[in-house]
């Protein structure tokens, strides 16, 4: 499957931190779930939620388990660039919005909506 | 089962399918395939020989150069789809969704392939509920035509 990078976002009305969720990662890597612990991830904190890097079943899995912390308040998505990449770096690219910051603005800023409809559902 | 979502980069179509119990047809991952190539210098500025003659089975030559370029790399996207979900009038800040030909174009390639469609319409945030309620049930149906049609192969 190769390398995925992958965005977990948490939605605003959610309890959870991005700090609690970090910290809900790594035990999952410490406490080997579904053969985390052997496998490279790459894990970044950010205002929004988290980035991890890994074998995409692996970042999957990842995935899966942190949606059990709040399940219609977790959202995640593939990303196109790794993690650090120096072409999408607001350092390297002499300041400005990072790409895609105003899609992921609007979207998130939506989510509390979909948790209302996807909570309706069941 | 595929299904492609567009715009082919929101965050809450891909959620949605992956949360349906489908695989997303998403851009992120054709843009990882390209920025991880070592082949490209400066990706996604550059576009490849191989996206243009993708393009142009879709295209015609006389087309700018930006519509190609596009459709080029949306297009295995489309080749790969097994199904699809677009939310139309979606603002800009929705999803990327290139200029408004590419748009067009792309929603008009999805809809000639003649796979399951849904297409929603944004009617704003308030709204928004009705919409997920609609993918998901759409969502739902998708899997049970796929286990009706593995049933039938294996009987």
């Amino acid at each position: 499957m190769g390398i995925e990078t992958r965005l977990i976002l948490i939605s605003p009305d959610s309890d959870i931190t991005p700090a609690q969720m970090k910290s809900r990662i790594l035990s999952l890597i410490s406490e080997d779930v579904a053969g985390i612990a052997s496998a490279d991830v790459i894990l970044k904190e950010t205002c929004y939620g988290a980035l991890v890097e890994g074998e995409a079943e692996t970042v999957r899995a990842i995935v899966r388990e942190v949606r059990h912390m709040d399940e219609h308040g977790i959202f995640s998505k593939p990303r196109g660039f790794p993690i650090g990449d120096t072409r999408v770096c607001r350092a390297t690219r002499k300041g400005g919005p990072r790409p895609g910051f105003h899609q992921l603005e609007l979207e998130i800023g939506l989510l509390p909506k979909v948790r209302e409809a996807l909570d309706k559902i069941g | 089962m595929k299904v492609l979502v567009y715009p082919p980069n929101s965050l809450i179509l891909t959620d949605l399918v992956e949360r349906g119990g489908h695989e997303a047809v998403a851009l992120m991952r054709e843009i990882g395939e390209h920025v991880r190539d070592a082949e490209i210098d400066a990706p996604p500025l550059n576009v490849t020989e191989e996206d243009l003659k993708r393009a142009l089975r879709y295209v015609s030559v006389e087309e700018p150069a930006g519509l190609k370029g596009r459709i080029g790399l949306l297009v295995p996207l489309l080749e790969e789809a097994e199904a699809s979900v677009i939310l139309s009038d979606a603002p800009p800040t929705f999803g990327c969704m290139g200029c408004a030909v590419a748009d067009e174009f792309f929603k008009f390639l999805i809809r000639k392939k003649g796979i399951p469609t849904l297409e929603v319409k944004y009617e704003g945030g308030d709204k928004l509920e009705e919409a997920v309620e609609a993918i998901m049930a759409f969502l739902a149906r998708l899997s049970q035509e796929g286990k009706a049609t593995k049933s039938e192969k294996k009987g």
